[in-house]
């Protein structure tokens, strides 16, 4: 049954590489193989390090932003004197005229 | 095909640190190849040949303390240059693309590294090859090319001995049609 009907055509392949050019691609790839082999535990090492590295220096300039992003550019006002407690009873739309008022119109405390 | 003696003594160098690299140049001086010849089967470029086989060798490397000896060496290195080999295969797919669906690219492949003074009747049945589904094409390619008995087969690819026979059969009726059909043209 094994490759029955196709014996005229035979099992050669329509490739063009020889046996020498094969022998030197065996040695190579070997070779290759042997060295990366022996190349990769302090290779994998170092791609190790400086991925976690690079990836801590990712995460703490995302964290640095995300916190500077979320700080509220307002300042909280921490006083409480008279001035103060002046302004907190003006509605927004009075705060806004206030450059308007004369000296005179602003109440003395 | 090498003999037990030789792939059990094969195997104990390949598990003795000191004798590892000697063992696996000895592999693959060995079966080296066979293997090639296996993959360009499959992967059908030449440069696609030596990319899967410089990755099987790297992978037989790595994998050797894993190989226990539950079969013949020949066996377990086919096994993996094969999946190397449809891996490489399955990165020149698309998403959701069937590896099938390359037997055009692959055919044009063919077409492009055959000398012009090639044997019509060679490409002609490598083309009818390529019509076949991918892992029908590699197992008929290891039945017909490799001379493996199907239980040989069986232990490369993982599929039962009546499947492949079913396999086999429907792949020579099906290149049987395709040379019919070119050849008279």
């Amino acid at each position: 049954m094994n490759g029955q009907g196709f014996q005229d055509i035979g099992k050669r392949l329509p490739y063009s590489e020889s046996d020498e050019y094969l022998d030197g691609l065996i040695e190579r790839t070997t070779e290759g193989a042997l060295r990366q082999r022996s190349a990769s535990p302090v290779k994998r090492h170092w791609v190790l390090i400086a991925s976690a590295a690079a990836a801590l220096l990712v995460i703490g300039i995302g964290v640095k932003l995300l916190n500077h992003g979320s700080q509220s550019p307002t300042v909280t006002m921490q006083s409480s004197g008279p001035i103060d407690e002046f302004l907190n009873t003006l509605t927004d739309e009075e705060v806004a005229m206030l450059p308007y008022y004369e000296i005179e119109e602003i109440p003395e405390y | 095909m090498t003999t037990k003696t030789d792939d059990i003594a094969l195997q104990q160098m390949l598990h003795d640190p000191t004798q590892r690299d000697e063992g696996f140049r000895k592999l693959m001086r060995q079966y080296g190849h066979a293997l090639y010849w296996h993959i360009r089967r499959i992967v059908v470029g030449h440069d696609d040949a030596e990319d899967v086989m410089q990755e099987t060798c790297v992978r037989i490397l790595n994998s050797i303390g894993s190989y226990k000896g539950e079969g013949p060496l020949m066996m377990w290195i086919y096994r993996i240059a094969t999946n190397e080999a449809l891996q490489h295969l399955r990165r020149q797919t698309h998403l959701f693309q069937s590896i099938d669906s390359l037997s055009d690219a692959l055919s044009s492949k063919l077409q492009a590294e055959n000398p012009l003074d090639g044997n019509e009747v060679e490409m002609i049945f490598q083309q009818a090859l390529l019509t076949l589904p991918t892992q029908q094409r590699i197992a008929f390619n290891m039945r017909y090319y490799d001379e493996l008995s199907y239980e040989d087969i069986s232990r490369i690819t993982g599929k039962s001995v009546n499947t492949l026979k079913t396999n086999y059969h429907y792949a020579t009726q099906r290149i049987k049609s395709y040379l019919k059909e070119h050849s008279s043209r």
